[in-house]
């Protein structure tokens, strides 16, 4: 299975009223070109992936929140399982791709290469439905089970390493993180009716 | 914090200056990618008059800190400061988009008895 797969599995699924967190890397050029919509704050914190993805579950109950991590993300920060495990929103769904590498600086094993298993974690860690994908069939039928369910869910797809898809330059994210923000925190404002920064007030 | 943020609520951050160090990376790295607000209000531990000798490694660390990461501070150490030092330190950070610390000692965080002889 391949990430880009996964993505184009994810995507149709994801209407404009859904709100998404990704994880860095791969994904934020992957995800940039199915996006439905600025639906989507590309996280530029390793680590912060879930935990930004947890407080937009809390803070806006009545939208479905979908957190694409990566492992090097979740392991960066794997105290972030525990408060989701206490919190367990029922409208979060948290996919893990898992490819084993730290691939954007070259490939160098991460721990899930060798014994570590992120569902378990998840799992003991207090989370709901939390599963391993090793195909793409296992993750459609997880991931639509989850989506469409009234829990939480936290699903690891285990993805090959070095398989980035080979995006034109004039195809991958051309935005950066302060963009993002503006992009995310204007439709968010849209969407919710809601005024979050006003802009540049001034005398 | 930062989900919370984006998501069109009010947040603050409430921790000890202990947890700073720690907490260091997803905080700086959030604000210097995103330009985020986020109102940190921590206790002082370590400021004048500490009596726990493990105390005092946290003040030390934590000014530096802070001064280094460009994260504004201002101690709060009279009770009638407090709700006008939090409603600055929201409109600084919004206006900004950066974090502010205010950091909580003297009679805002007393406790009568505790480490008295």
């Amino acid at each position: 299975m391949e990430r880009i797969e996964v993505i184009k599995s994810i995507a149709p699924c994801v209407t404009p009223e859904d709100l998404v967190t990704t994880s860095i890397g791969a994904t934020w050029d992957d995800w940039w070109n199915y996006k439905p919509a600025n639906n989507t704050f590309f996280t530029g914190t390793l680590g912060s992936v879930t935990t930004t993805a947890l407080g937009m579950a809390v803070s806006l109950p009545h939208r479905r929140i979908l957190a694409l991590e990566s492992d090097g993300s979740v392991l960066m920060n794997t105290g972030a399982m525990c408060t989701l495990g206490n919190e367990r929103p029922s409208n979060l769904t948290v996919v893990v791709m898992d490819n084993g590498i730290y691939e954007n600086i070259g490939g160098p094993p991460t721990h899930t290469s060798r014994n570590t298993d992120l569902a378990k974690m998840a799992e003991g860690a207090g989370c709901l439905n939390t599963a391993t994908a090793k195909t793409i069939e296992e993750f459609n039928e997880r991931f639509l089970a989850s989506w469409e369910g009234k829990e939480m869910a936290y699903i690891v797809a285990k993805i090959e390493p070095f398989k980035k898809h080979p995006w034109d330059w004039e195809a991958r994210k051309p935005t950066d993180g302060i963009e993002d923000k503006y992009n995310f925190l204007r439709y968010v404002e849209k969407l919710e009716g809601v005024v979050i920064h006003p802009g540049a007030l001034h005398n | 914090m930062t989900g919370a943020y984006l998501s069109g609520k009010k947040a603050v951050m409430i921790m000890e200056n202990s947890g700073l160090r720690q907490a260091l990376e997803p905080i700086v790295r959030s604000t210097y990618c995103h330009s985020l607000p986020m109102v940190m209000i921590m206790c002082y531990r370590g400021d004048l008059g500490e009596q726990n000798w493990w105390g005092h490694n946290h003040a030390q660390t934590m000014e530096p800190i802070l001064d280094a990461v460009r994260i504004p501070w201002r101690a709060v150490r009279k009770i009638e400061d407090i709700k006008s030092s939090i409603k600055k330190a929201i409109d600084h950070s919004n206006s900004s988009q950066w974090p502010v610390a205010l950091v909580m000692s003297g009679e805002c965080v007393e406790i009568t008895g505790y480490g008295k002889n």
